[in-house]
């Protein structure tokens, strides 16, 4: 048995530990801790995923209890791939933070510790109750993240985000509830086993909490009003990892849950599918039409998440193996664009000392660095070939042109338009001049490099995609086939 | 020697075509070189980058093997050509200096009208100004005429506007693009190739809208006569050459509905109705790129191997022929600072040389023998046969005819009706060079026709296929003399559409506030609406 699943939750709780004394005690400690940490962190991670990707699946019983009575830590593909999202949108969170910050900012060190440690134990568990405490411990987290800087509005996003959370955590705890209620266990591969227990009624209540749950978390239409206020109040850096890293964890939550657990929704496959599918043509055209309405470049990004999320919920929506497929990708596309849109976007914002659109005139020619990179990643999250994002959303519209989704199709299409319509707003005050030119924006040549990590990832994906979409379609083996979920903790059957 | 690289499950693929697209290609190639050549008096090496670049789109769309190659060209050729239309020619700190001092004899200028002379806003000039003293104070009209206005350098900046029509150039392109996505995607469901080859009949239809949108088919054409006027007149020269040309090549390989011809014709006649209320010299030129296109769409529509080498010969030749008369109207505002077509005259004597090109462009373009437009025009009609097509087409080419006649005799004949503030100069030699060599081409094409299509061998110059090219022509002048004065009135009746346009805008400006403000909700309703949609989903389920 590895340790390994253990270790990557382990690993970021005691560096948070370490580096909230760090923070008191030896305050010029706390950079090389956090990046040591950091990278421990992705370490530990990349071997687990190399493990599994040789040699399958890998368990990690806790105190050494089998299941179903002990909790047990379950990596399959789909795990990995989400942790992989965890482990680099966390290091990479660490180094544009500690290439953008002033220093005196060490206790946030702690929270993105803490976030690290709670994603992954949310994306690693085998169990559900599990599954809603680290949710509620990622809520607590992102609400310190929030509301950490001492903006004007900042005490209240945090607070509309903690309304909406706790909203969210009482639903899923609600369809936790009634699950064991049915089965009389929190094991998910049992209660996948055990579905034929759950009266249909009580499937379907179960279904909708976890939707609606979820649904508030990724920000589905109508539920999406906390998020750009959040994302305008929190820093870039953090609006960064909310939208990039917590928001696919969410979203592994829904897609492990829905489908792993609840089988797809059962008897109810059909609607869940035409429930996700118009959910994310509906998140699709709202998200990128109140994005071209918005002037705020935070808030802009966060309502192009809203729509993404879209992308791939219509993805889920089709119900077909190679939808999901589509829908991973572009979940991992997404977290790799928004990332890096949010981050150099954080030069524009910082030079104009202010987030509105209208006002940054000039910036191509005072902050070009940053430019080329949003330039990049904006193409990329329109759907540009080659890069990653024309890749996933190719696959998604393709997944659902085998179904004769015609409409979602078109939507697709028209998303495509419009997203593009907001970016070049930008583009086009970028490249006004203004009665006085401001001089160049600081060079921060870190800051920079970090960016262009993901960005470059951006721009190869497409082509690198080709030999990972086995690895995926193992992963989405997983959602469809509960039985192979099940065979990886009960090896001998129950 | 195909270059390939996998994609997803997929292999897109670069190989030369053969045919006529050999041609098209290496036309794509050298136009590259001679814009930049044109664009050297400007010295904005990042211009010149993203010029490159453009020209690198085009040639990629014309070595695509897949569709995504193509598509993927599509996009270098939009995001390049937005830089150059909102591009400025030099920004610069001194140039920032200097804004306030010229920021009101531009609006001065810019008050007299959408195609006044000079018309800058205080920036555009002042990255102008900046321009023109990177060229040491280079020799041409002063930099201030008597009535206080900077004529030569405003125009070296965009126009006002730019950005607005840059805007407006990517969301009409971006639709063109998601609509061939949507092509691609419906011949990829269909068939399982993704080979540049005629399409599915299911996706005819989306891949004849994304066409008619690159290639400018009214109504669909703001994006073009809009944006190429107010680009730096060095980019627009190169602006010309790709895009709807890209539409044309596009239409070859992949369409081959029976309406396309009539599409073409009709684009022909509409862009020739157009152009004729122009008073802005390369406002008037983008219209007839809409009339030209619409000749190639109506040969290449045919779907025969003809119509599709005719219809590609026309689009080598226009390349070539429009290219040049972008140039000399760049050389004309680079030396006199004017667009206006009311504005100019008298240029023959200072500008032989630019006249010169420029008449054997306008002869080309009106198809006069034995210019290239003659030949490839001919090879057309002989493609299409008689019918309305070649009717439609013979009267577009008499209003063409008409309109460069008038675009001629505005800019180097007639007497200015403003007096210039200093002589104008001839332009400069690296501007010359191309415009020479273009020169040369639109008559060898037109002599030569077989050495771009070598495969069909038909006699151009009999008696018939000149009474044919001749007729309209003669129509031309005779239109001229009857209306000529009125075709150059300073005051144009204002324009419908326009109205209607900007009322569009005014309202989506409002509604786009609206929607912005109103998306704010107070805590205490998050509850009842999350509640209110936890039951929707439940009942759906």
């Amino acid at each position: 048995m590895s340790s390994l699943p253990i270790l990557v939750i382990i690993i970021p709780l005691g560096f948070a530990f370490l580096s909230s004394f760090a923070a008191l005690l030896a305050p010029r400690a706390s950079r090389p801790l956090a990046l040591l940490g950091a990278v421990t962190h992705t370490g530990a991670v990349f071997a687990l995923v190399a493990r599994v990707a040789a040699t399958g699946p890998v368990v990690y019983e806790i105190g050494g209890w089998p299941p179903p009575i002990g909790i047990v830590l379950a990596v399959d593909e789909l795990s990995a791939l989400f942790l992989i999202i965890v482990a680099v949108g966390c290091l990479l969170t660490f180094f544009f933070s500690q290439a953008t910050r002033p220093a005196g900012a060490e206790k946030l060190n702690v929270l993105f510790f803490l976030a690290a440690a709670s994603l992954s134990g949310w994306v690693t568990t085998g169990d559900l109750f599990n599954l809603f405490v680290f949710v509620e411990l990622t809520t607590v987290v992102t609400i310190g993240i929030v509301a950490f800087k001492s903006r004007a509005d900042s005490a209240a996003s945090g607070f509309v985000y903690m309304v909406f959370a706790s909203l969210s955590g009482t639903l899923f705890l609600l369809a936790v509830a009634l699950l064991y209620g049915a089965t009389g266990t929190l094991n998910m591969a049992h209660i996948a086993a055990r579905l034929h227990l759950v009266p249909p009624r009580t499937l379907t209540v179960a279904l909708t909490c976890v939707i609606v749950s979820f649904g508030i978390k990724i920000g589905l239409v109508p539920l999406h009003f906390w998020q750009p206020g959040a994302y305008a109040a929190a820093g870039s850096t953090a609006a960064g990892l909310l939208s990039g890293v917590v928001m696919k964890a969410s979203i592994y939550g829904l897609a492990r849950v829905v489908w792993t657990v609840l089988d797809g929704g059962g008897p109810h496959g059909a609607a869940v599918s035409g429930v996700l599918l118009a959910a994310g043509c509906v998140n699709i055209l709202v998200g990128h039409t109140l994005a071209l309405c918005q002037d705020d470049l935070k808030k802009l990004l966060a309502f192009s998440s809203v729509a993404h999320v879209g992308y791939v919920l219509l993805g889920m929506g089709t119900g077909s193996a190679a939808g999901l497929v589509a829908a991973l990708l572009h979940a991992f596309n997404h977290f790799l664009m928004k990332v890096s849109l949010f981050w150099s976007g954080r030069a524009f914002i910082e030079h104009e000392r202010s987030p509105l659109v209208t006002r940054m005139n000039g910036i191509v020619f005072e902050t070009p660095t940053a430019f080329v990179l949003f330039f990049i990643a904006a193409i990329s999250i329109v759907g540009v070939p080659p890069t990653n994002g024309f890749a996933s959303k190719w696959l998604i519209a393709l997944a659902a042109l085998d179904h004769q989704f015609i409409i979602p199709v078109v939507v697709i299409a028209v998303g495509t338009v419009i997203s593009l319509w907001y970016y070049a707003r930008l583009f086009a005050h970028g490249m006004r001049l203004r009665p006085t030119m401001r001089s160049p924006a600081p060079r921060r040549p870190l800051a920079s490099l970090t960016v262009a990590v993901p960005v470059t990832a951006c721009l190869i994906g497409g082509f690198a995609a080709g030999p990972v979409l086995p690895f995926l379609e193992r992963a989405v083996m997983r959602l469809t086939e509960p039985a192979s979920y099940i065979a990886i903790l009960f090896p001998g059957g129950l | 020697m195909p270059v390939s690289a996998p994609y997803l499950d997929l292999t897109l693929t670069l190989r030369p075509p053969g045919g006529v697209s050999w041609v098209l290609l290496l036309t794509f190639i050298g136009m590259g070189a001679l814009g930049l050549i044109y664009a050297l008096p400007v010295r904005n090496r990042r211009m010149y980058m993203v010029m490159g670049a453009h020209a690198v789109g085009g040639v990629l769309v014309l070595l695509a093997e897949d569709l995504i190659t193509l598509l993927a060209g599509w996009e270098v050729l939009t995001f390049t050509a937005f830089f150059l239309i909102v591009g400025r020619l030099r920004p610069s700190r001194a140039a920032g200096k200097s804004a306030p001092g010229t920021g009101k004899s531009g609006g001065a200028a810019g008050g007299s009208g959408g195609a006044a002379d000079g018309a800058g806003t205080g920036t555009g000039k002042s990255a102008a100004a900046a321009g023109a003293s990177s060229q040491g104070g280079a020799s041409g009209l002063g930099s201030v005429s008597s009535r206080g206005i900077e004529v030569r350098p405003a125009a070296l900046g965009p126009q006002p506007g730019a950005p607005r029509a840059g805007v407006e150039y990517l969301a009409f392109q971006i639709t063109a693009a998601a609509a061939l996505f949507l092509g691609i995607l419906i011949q990829y469901s269909q068939t399982g190739s993704l080979l540049v080859q005629t399409a599915h009949p299911a996706a005819q239809p989306v891949l004849l809208f994304a066409i008619a949108i690159k290639t400018g088919a009214m109504p669909l054409h703001f994006w073009l006569v809009d944006s190429y006027p107010k680009a730096p007149f060095a980019a627009a020269a190169l602006l010309s050459v790709y895009s709807t040309k890209v539409g044309v090549y596009t239409a070859a390989r992949l369409l081959s509905l029976p309406v396309t011809p009539y599409l073409g014709a009709f684009m022909a006649l509409a862009g020739v109705a157009g152009a004729l209320r122009q008073r802005d010299a390369r406002r008037l030129l983008s219209f007839h790129i809409i009339s030209q296109v619409g000749y190639m769409i109506a040969g290449v529509g045919l779907a025969t191997e003809l119509g599709i080498a005719a219809g590609l010969f026309h689009a080598v030749n226009h390349i070539i022929y429009k290219a040049l008369l972008f140039m000399v109207a760049g050389a004309v505002i680079y030396r006199t600072g004017r667009t206006a077509l009311t504005h100019l005259g008298g240029l023959y004597r200072d500008m032989p040389l630019t006249f010169l090109t420029g008449i054997v462009a306008s002869a080309a373009i009106a198809g006069v023998p034995p210019m290239s437009g003659f030949a490839s025009k001919e090879l057309i009609k002989v493609a299409a046969g008689y019918g309305p097509v070649t009717t439609m087409l013979a009267i577009a080419t008499m209003g063409t005819g008409l309109s460069f006649i008038k675009f001629m005799y505005a800019m180097f004949v007639q007497q200015p009706r403003r007096p210039y503030p200093a002589r104008a100069k001839e332009a400069p030699a690296a501007m010359l060079i191309p415009m020479v060599l273009l020169a040369v081409f639109s008559i060898v094409n037109g002599v030569l026709p077989s050495l771009v299509v070598p495969q069909f061998d038909h006699a151009y110059y009999t008696g018939t296929s000149l009474r044919a090219g001749l007729w309209p022509l003669a129509g031309s002048v005779l239109l001229w003399a009857v209306f000529g004065r009125r075709l150059l009135a300073e005051t144009v009746p204002p324009h419908r559409a326009g109205r209607w346009r900007l009322r569009v805008r005014n309202m989506a400006g409002r509604l786009r506030l609206a929607i912005a403000q109103s998306h704010t909700i107070r805590p205490q309703a998050y509850l009842p609406l999350v509640f209110g949609f936890w039951l929707v989903v439940l009942l759906l389920l």
